[in-house]
């Protein structure tokens, strides 16, 4: 446990006064994937802002410092049988919750239980003004006034330091298992896409080298043995393939040194031609390609011809890439009212 | 009141070029309709409604607004109960309600593509026939418009599970005050940029016009089941809520009734209520049929562990939907047995509600008007129903003062004022409460950043900081009683 929201803030009026920008920085494990400029500024490492601050169990809701590491936050869950519904990458397990937060991660279940901007309730922020404040709560509705704690995810660290966050929390399922079955590329997205219009257990969905698993989490085994009968396939020993997969460390996340990684986020029936080195999670939504060479104008194309995007991993570009000037400006605007001079993250914004 | 006459010609004359006539109301008949919304206590007649059919027209009003400087409050179906559609006496009202289409049910993507006037019942039946549903469903949901849940970020029975509007939205086109016509989100789970699409949700027709929106449409459960608990004491009943979400189980939905309130149902809809009950607690559990046994295991044991002495299991899907109709009626019920209510909505951590529900209790002995408490119980999402008489001399006042308290009691234990209605007018004061000055500041910037000349909806959602010092009230940081010495009520 730490606290240094009032040295933080000295740092943050300082910068403002010299117009001297600031680097946020969590643990640190994305510096070489963000555009270098991005990094321009005095380092803030907020990992020393960091500590649960309240969990109840019975409320389903954790308020923790931003810089405490996802691998603390998960063993304490663990012990109450809960969890991150968003289930973020942990990738070396060093990443923080605001990192989670900021870069707006979610895990394989994204499309069943959501991303950092469905599960987040209230957030405390130290914005460019060197104002503290607080948005949200830690109640499971709440409409007063605009949604600035949404709007924080995802933001990567443009709109100010996440000095707070509150987050709903789910139960683990009682049970959850991982059914492995042979199957060819668009046998497996007709599956997912006839799975999506019909009530099933499932929290997990990816198709690799010509294999579907399917992650169910039920409250019954009934429920998981229904299933395998209609998809057939084999239940595997446990469920690691599953944190592999988030933290990237399947055998698939491993491009040679003349290959990139990226990823084209689709509609989840959106249909993508199948890639030499293709991995397809999210049950259809999320595809990741490791690519050879300058792969970035036939990805682009691919991306939009299924009406998603296109983003090469380990170089996220700027916060927005939408190509929209009225948007760009909104974004500017914003970007205006919680990082004036841009002290924050410069080379990340749009302004 | 011929200075408004002239006034209003002269405004209606800058929309004859882009609108046909029958867009166009100004007759004092035709204006009438529009000068309250569902909150009722407070009326305004405006300047002009207008009633434009394309994204074009929209796009062209704004702008004539936006170069005129003409105040501009878009509109759904006006059943917001805090006064959020109320007009400006100098402003237009912006009717969406000819938006009423559905331009798509994409079953493979589970999406629906529809204008902002359509009824947000309407989209539930329309997705139907593929297997799906739409999940928010407001109580209101026969007649409020999908327009106005964004604009709201609208709740309903099923939130517990399933999430408010914003879980349930994946992309808007927007047009902004000077007219342009923007999309944000996508069809895609993420898109690259701010989450504008979260920034949009539940602001309350202040930051832009919603014209068009994808909702994220969900497989209809296979199996549902119903319980229906009566209990002899509402904190007893108020506790066995926060322990059924403890012991692991997450209901489709957990509502809770009060007397009052569900003796005013049972008499309107006959929902099979019982009611000599100090309250009844609805749970529903929906999935597949063995998943549901398992949980309903659970939620029994916790049920009689609680004290419940009767669990009633709706036996027919009319018995279901009865158990429903009751909850879902409430407010109108309400509405036959008092000449007047006030609908309040304050959110508490769910393990405070035996307490509120206590404070309340107080505070409506303390004021002399009689209160009934219905509420997404899962939520911690109280809707206390103020009775009143407006024709009685200070009754509103006294109504509107208790109201007031409640929503401050509900800060007080870390909760907030609106959990899903919206701030309007109608808790404008209360949002001094719940906000340092350092956050409204923040509030008018957001709103400054999206509208420069503040036309969109001027005057509600957030207090200007002159109204809060008059107001007199004492911010109460999130949770942490001023006095936590004294004893409460
Ligand atoms: C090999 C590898 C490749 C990756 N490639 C990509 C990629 O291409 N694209 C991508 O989106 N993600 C990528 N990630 C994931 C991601 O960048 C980080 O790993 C993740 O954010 C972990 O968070 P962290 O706590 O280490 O934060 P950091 O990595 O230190 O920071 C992440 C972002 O959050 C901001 N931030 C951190 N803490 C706060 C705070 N308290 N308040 C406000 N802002 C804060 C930072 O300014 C930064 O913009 C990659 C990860 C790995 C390991
Ligand atoms: C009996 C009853 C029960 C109710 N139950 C619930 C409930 O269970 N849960 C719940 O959440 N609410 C409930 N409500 C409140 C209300 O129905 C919701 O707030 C609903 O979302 C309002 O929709 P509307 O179309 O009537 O909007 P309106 O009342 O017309 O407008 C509401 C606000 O949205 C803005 N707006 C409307 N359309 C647009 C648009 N296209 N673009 C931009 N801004 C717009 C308006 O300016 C206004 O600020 C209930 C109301 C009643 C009368």
């Amino acid at each position: 446990m730490s606290d240094i929201q009032q040295e933080l803030l000295g740092q943050v009026v300082a910068a403002q006064k010299n117009n001297e920008p600031l680097a946020l920085l969590g643990s640190g494990s994305k510096r070489f994937l963000l555009p270098s400029e991005c990094d321009s500024g005095q380092t803030v490492d907020l990992t020393r802002h960091h500590g649960v601050v309240s969990y109840e169990p019975t409320e389903l809701v954790i308020t923790a410092r931003g810089g405490t590491p996802l691998a603390e936050i998960n063993e304490l869950l663990n012990e109450h049988n809960q969890m991150l519904p968003f289930d973020p990458p942990m990738f070396d397990g060093k990443g923080t919750v605001a990192g989670a937060v900021a870069m707006g991660l979610a895990g394989p279940g994204r499309p069943w239980r959501g991303a950092p901007r469905d599960a987040i309730l209230g957030i405390k922020l130290l914005d460019g003004e060197g104002r503290i404040v607080e948005f949200g709560g830690q109640v499971m509705k709440n409409v007063a006034g605009y949604d600035i704690t949404r709007l924080m995810c995802g933001a990567m660290g443009t709109l100010g330091v996440l000095l707070e966050v509150s987050i709903r929390l789910i139960p683990k399922a009682r049970v959850e298992r991982t059914l492995r079955t042979g199957m060819g590329y668009d046998e497996s997205r007709q599956l997912m896409n006839s799975m999506r219009s019909q009530s099933v257990p499932l929290t997990g969905a990816f198709w690799y080298k010509d294999q579907l698993h399917l992650r169910l989490s039920a409250a019954s085994e009934t429920a998981l043995n229904k299933l395998q009968q209609r998809v057939g396939g084999e239940w595997l020993a446990d469920n690691r393939v599953w944190q592999q997969l988030r933290d990237q460390q399947h055998e698939f996340f491993t491009p040679a040194d003349s290959q990139s990684l990226w990823r084209i986020s689709t509609p989840p029936a959106a249909e993508v031609p199948q890639q030499e080195q293709h991995l397809l999670d999210w049950g259809g939504a999320q595809h990741w390609i490791i690519a050879q060479g300058d792969w970035r104008e036939p990805l682009n194309a691919i991306a939009s011809a299924a009406r998603g995007h296109a983003q090469p991993w380990f170089s996220t570009p700027k916060i927005a890439s939408t190509g929209n000037e009225v948007i760009k400006q909104l974004q500017v605007n914003l970007e205006e009212v919680f990082n004036r001079n841009r002290i924050f993250n410069p080379g990340c914004c749009n302004g | 009141m011929n200075l408004k006459l002239t006034q209003r010609q002269k405004t209606a004359e800058l929309f004859r070029d882009i609108l046909p006539a029958d867009s166009i109301l100004s007759l004092d008949e035709e204006l009438k309709p529009y000068e309250c919304d569902g909150m009722m206590a407070h009326n305004i007649v405006p300047l002009l409604v207008l009633l434009p059919e394309e994204i074009d027209q929209v796009s062209k009003v704004l702008r004539i607004c936006y170069d005129n400087e003409i105040p501009v409050v878009a509109r759904g179906a006006g059943t917001g109960l805090s006064g959020g559609a109320i007009p400006h006496e100098d402003g237009v009202i912006l009717s969406l309600a000819r938006f009423n289409k559905i331009l798509e049910i994409d079953s493979e993507n589970c999406t629906a593509r529809v204008q902002p006037g359509v009824r947000n019942l309407a989209i539930t039946e329309a997705a139907k026939p593929h297997g799906l549903y739409y999940a928010p469903d407001p109580s209101s949901q026969i007649a409020c418009t999908i327009g106005g849940n964004v604009a709201e970020n609208a709740g309903g029975v099923h939130c517990l599970k399933y999430g408010l509007t914003v879980n349930n939205i994946l992309e808007l086109t927007i047009v902004t005050i000077d007219g342009e016509t923007v999309k944000v989100g996508s069809g895609a789970l993420d898109s690259p940029g701010l989450d504008l699409l979260a920034l949009m949700t539940g602001s309350e027709g202040m930051l832009g016009v919603i014209i068009d929106i994808v909702v994220k449409l969900l497989p209809q459960p296979t199996d549902i089941i119903v319980l229906l608990t009566p209990f002899d004491s509402i904190e007893v009943a108020g506790n066995a809520v926060a322990d059924i979400i403890a012991a692991g189980v997450i209901p489709a939905g957990l509502e809770m009734m009060d007397n009052p309130s569900l003796v005013a149902a049972e008499d309107f809809v006959h929902a099979g209520y019982p009611t000599d009950a100090e309250a009844i607690l609805l749970c529903e559990l929906d999935g597949e049929a063995e998943d549901i046994a398992a949980d309903q295991e659970v939620v029994e044991a916790v049920l009689r562990k609680a004290g419940a002495k009767e669990i009633r299991v709706a036996e027919s899907v009319e018995e279901r939907l009865k158990f429903w109709a009751g909850r879902k009626a409430a407010f109108p019920a309400i509405g036959r047995i008092s000449p007047d209510y006030l609908c309040m909505d304050g959110t508490i951590p769910r393990k405070h509600l035996a307490q509120v529900l206590k404070d309340t209790h107080a505070l409506s002995e303390h004021y002399g008007l009689r209160v009934a408490n219905v509420f997404h119980a899962g939520d911690g999402n109280l809707h206390p129903l103020i009775l009143y008489n407006a024709s009685e001399p200070g009754e509103l006042e006294k109504a509107e003062e208790l109201g007031g308290k409640i929503l401050e009691t509900c800060v007080q234990y870390g909760g907030t004022i609106t959990g899903e209605h919206g701030v309007g007018i109608e808790k404008i004061n209360q949002m001094c409460v719940q906000f340092t000055s350092d956050e409204l500041e923040v509030f008018h910037a957001v709103k400054a950043a999206f509208d420069n000349k503040g036309l969109l909806n001027p005057g509600k959602a957030v207090p200007t900081l002159h109204r809060c010092a008059e107001f007199g009230a004492m911010h109460v940081h999130h949770g942490q009683l001023p006095h936590p010495e004294l004893e409460r009520f």
